[in-house]
């Protein structure tokens, strides 16, 4: 069993801290916390997005990073504005910022898709269906990203790491997920990371119950 | 390599604290080259983890230190902080709640290290609004199945009518499925079983109670049962996710269950009553409703009726600190004279409110000024049910208005009645408290918000309503005469 380092006083009464960690580590995090731990360059973007007239979007399925960019690029801008767009109407209010991003853009409501596209503002948004054709109607560039190609073994092994350490309880040593893991999650789950961390998280549970000694 | 480390050193990491109670400690920072602090902030929070969203609040805060710190130094700060009084501490399986110490150097032009530390928290009474929001929690699960049967027939049907035969046989056969569900589910055990009812002597217990119901009926003909059972039942629920990604994770903690007859027959026109009792654990987790994260107990009573569909139903129960049992029935009591307060305050004349109080106290009537209006919305900004009380109770009442203007809407939303024609939405909030707020700008003020800048709009406006799903107080402004 991973121990956390001697000069910590240790924390019984807190389960996950006999691999010196506070919480699971593959839970539900926070907006802010998603932000902080995506492994995402968005340098490019910024510098593409500060063009006028310009519109990123993320194509791609359910778990796969689209969301984690968006709150990533929001993190490096203060003045953008986010939007998520529910299932279900009524479509709700869209806030002007610089850029404007909105999560789920497919689901905007022709009068909400009309006022944005309308405004001439660069425009990232993340998306199921690809909104480049109504994108140049309205004479935007349009950039668009593929997501989840690139969720390789060594990129989710890197993201999944990040995760265990954002939730290190103290100094010391905590659980480490190897690179072979990292491929044996990859040739399970493909390339859906959010499948990955829900496995691990009901696994990492199961650690909890029956104590295994060693790394994860 | 970060400019500065930090570390919590709790003077007693393994004491359980009580509401109130003092956490205190030592705040270590190792600084690895001069950076300067503009606030080092302690705070005591609690969050939620696992499966559901993350909720979590904060206590209370405190800046120890601010000013320059030297290179390859060590420093400690020492911090007494209150532990929050509620929710508990508690580790389940797809639950947990946590209340920390946190600590937060801010670094200008750098990102702020922070740390933070846990702490055990028992609570020792229900604080308020607590029970209306696990009783909202209840009644949510049964709201799914009536919206799908009123959009169907609102929305979808007149659509598949005007589609043609196809839209109607597949309208009809929609409409058949509904009415099959509720004539197998809910008609036919009815029918058989005469009046069936359960129902529990008190549904608010402290953990250890004792849990006292009945089951009765009166068939109209002789029914033979299978058996006839009662399942007392504590469940973790949390929701992950939003909109189509939204995921609801169900873990039941605690299960017993009673089998009150079995092979039983029951007589026509006789009256049959089974009467239960269970016992709480003694370390029964309280019921909890934290946004997406809850701790549900029920008490589900099922007919088991051979060849023929079971009856059922499922009645909350309300796990409570002991000292809540009291506070609960005490809390309807004081619930009824704010909705009367509130119902009378909405009669009062212009600028003139009764009014509710954070604590659900009432508090005498008299001149409103908004900055009240905004302090007691801020007290009670946890508790929907109570937010939308104040209100109402003020809703139509012009006031004397300072803003504090954030952004502009874009797109005001699809169904949002307020917006004036040719005019806008802002979003903004009131200079302290913070309370956000959305302010329906009319075509006339339109030029002076253009120009405003960054200072402080003050102006007329009437309070119209309240955002719910962003939270905020929404003004339509009145153009100066």
């Amino acid at each position: 069993m991973i121990k956390p380092n001697g000069k910590y006083p240790a924390i019984e009464w807190l389960p996950w801290a006999r691999f010196n960690l506070h919480r699971n580590p593959f839970g539900e995090l926070t907006t802010d916390e998603r932000s902080e731990l995506a492994v995402v360059q968005v340098d490019y973007l910024i510098e593409m997005i500060r063009e006028p007239k310009c519109a990123v979007q993320f194509v791609g399925e359910c778990g796969r990073g689209k969301t984690t960019r968006m709150l990533k690029l929001r993190s490096h801008l203060p003045e953008s504005s986010y939007t998520y767009i529910p299932e279900q109407p009524p479509c709700p209010p869209i806030v002007l910022g610089n850029p404007i991003l909105i999560d789920e853009a497919q689901r905007l409501s022709r009068a909400a898709r009309r006022s944005v596209f309308d405004s001439g503002v660069s425009l990232v948004l993340a998306t199921h269906k690809d909104l480049s054709r109504a994108l140049r109607k309205y004479g935007y560039r349009v950039h668009t990203e593929h997501i989840g190609k690139g969720n390789s073994p060594e990129l989710v092994c890197q993201l999944l790491n990040r995760r265990i350490e954002a939730s290190r309880l103290q100094g010391g040593s905590i659980p480490v997920l190897s690179i072979a893991d990292a491929e044996s999650l990859v040739a399970k789950y493909g390339n859906d990371i959010r499948s990955m961390e829900n496995s691990l998280y009901v696994r990492f549970q199961k650690f909890l119950e029956v104590e295994i000694n060693g790394g994860m | 390599m970060a400019a500065c480390d930090l570390s919590i050193e709790l003077d007693e990491p393994d004491r359980v604290y009580l509401g109130g109670d003092k956490v205190e400690g030592t705040v270590h920072v190792t600084v690895d080259s001069a950076v300067k602090c503009s606030g080092l902030v302690l705070s005591t929070v609690w969050k939620t983890h696992g499966r559901g969203n993350v909720a979590g609040d904060q206590v209370q805060d405190t800046t120890v230190f601010s000013g320059q710190w030297a290179g390859g130094m060590k420093y400690e700060y020492r911090f007494s902080l209150p532990a929050g009084d509620w929710p508990q501490t508690y580790h389940g399986e797809f639950l947990s709640i946590d209340h920390y110490v946190e600590a937060k150097a801010k670094i200008p032009w750098a990102f702020d290290p922070k740390t933070a530390t846990p702490f055990r928290v028992q609570a020792t009474q229900l604080p308020s609004g607590h029970e209306s929001e696990v009783s909202e929690h209840h009644k949510k699960s049964r709201i799914p199945a009536f919206i799908v049967v009123v959009l169907v027939a609102i929305f979808v049907g007149p659509q598949m009518l005007r589609a043609g035969w196809v839209g109607a046989t597949f309208f009809l056969l929609v409409v058949a499925v509904v009415f099959g569900y509720w004539f197998i589910r809910k008609f036919l055990p009815r029918y058989l079983l005469g009046t069936p009812y359960a129902y529990l002597d008190e549904n608010t217990l402290a953990p250890g109670g004792e849990l006292v119901g009945e089951f009765a009926t009166t068939t109209r003909k002789t029914v033979a049962l299978n058996a006839i059972t009662v399942i007392l039942r504590g469940t973790e629920v949390c929701i992950s996710g939003s909109g189509s990604n939204k995921t609801t994770h169900r873990n039941v903690i605690f299960e017993n269950s009673q089998t009150l007859q079995s092979q039983a027959t029951l007589q026509a026109g006789n009256e049959s009553r089974c009467s239960f009792v269970f016992r709480l654990p003694e370390d029964a987790a309280y019921s909890i409703s934290l946004n997406e994260n809850s701790l549900i107990w029920t008490v589900d009573v099922e007919v088991d009726i051979p060849r023929w569909p079971d009856w059922s139903k499922s009645l909350p129960i309300f796990v409570v600190p002991s000292d809540g049992q009291a506070a609960r029935s005490g809390g309807e009591r004081l619930e009824a004279d704010v909705v009367s307060s509130a119902n009378q305050s909405g009669q009062d004349a212009q600028n003139t409110a009764g009014f509710v109080g954070g604590d659900v106290s009432v508090k005498s009537a008299g001149q409103l000024t908004f900055a009240e209006t905004v302090a007691q919305l801020w007290a009670v900004r946890g508790d929907r049910e109570q937010v939308e009380m104040v209100v109402e109770a003020v809703k139509g009442i012009s006031f004397n208005i300072e803003a504090d203007v954030e952004r502009r809407l874009l797109y005001a939303g699809d169904e949002d009645p307020h917006v004036f024609k040719d005019g806008y939405a802002v979003w903004a909030r009131y200079p302290d408290p913070q309370l956000p707020m959305v302010l329906y700008v009319p075509h006339v003020l339109g030029d002076e918000f253009e120009q405003l800048g960054k200072r402080i709009w003050k102006g007329k406006g009437a309070v119209v309503g309240w955002d719910s799903l962003h939270s905020r107080l929404q003004i339509k402004l009145e153009a100066a005469l």
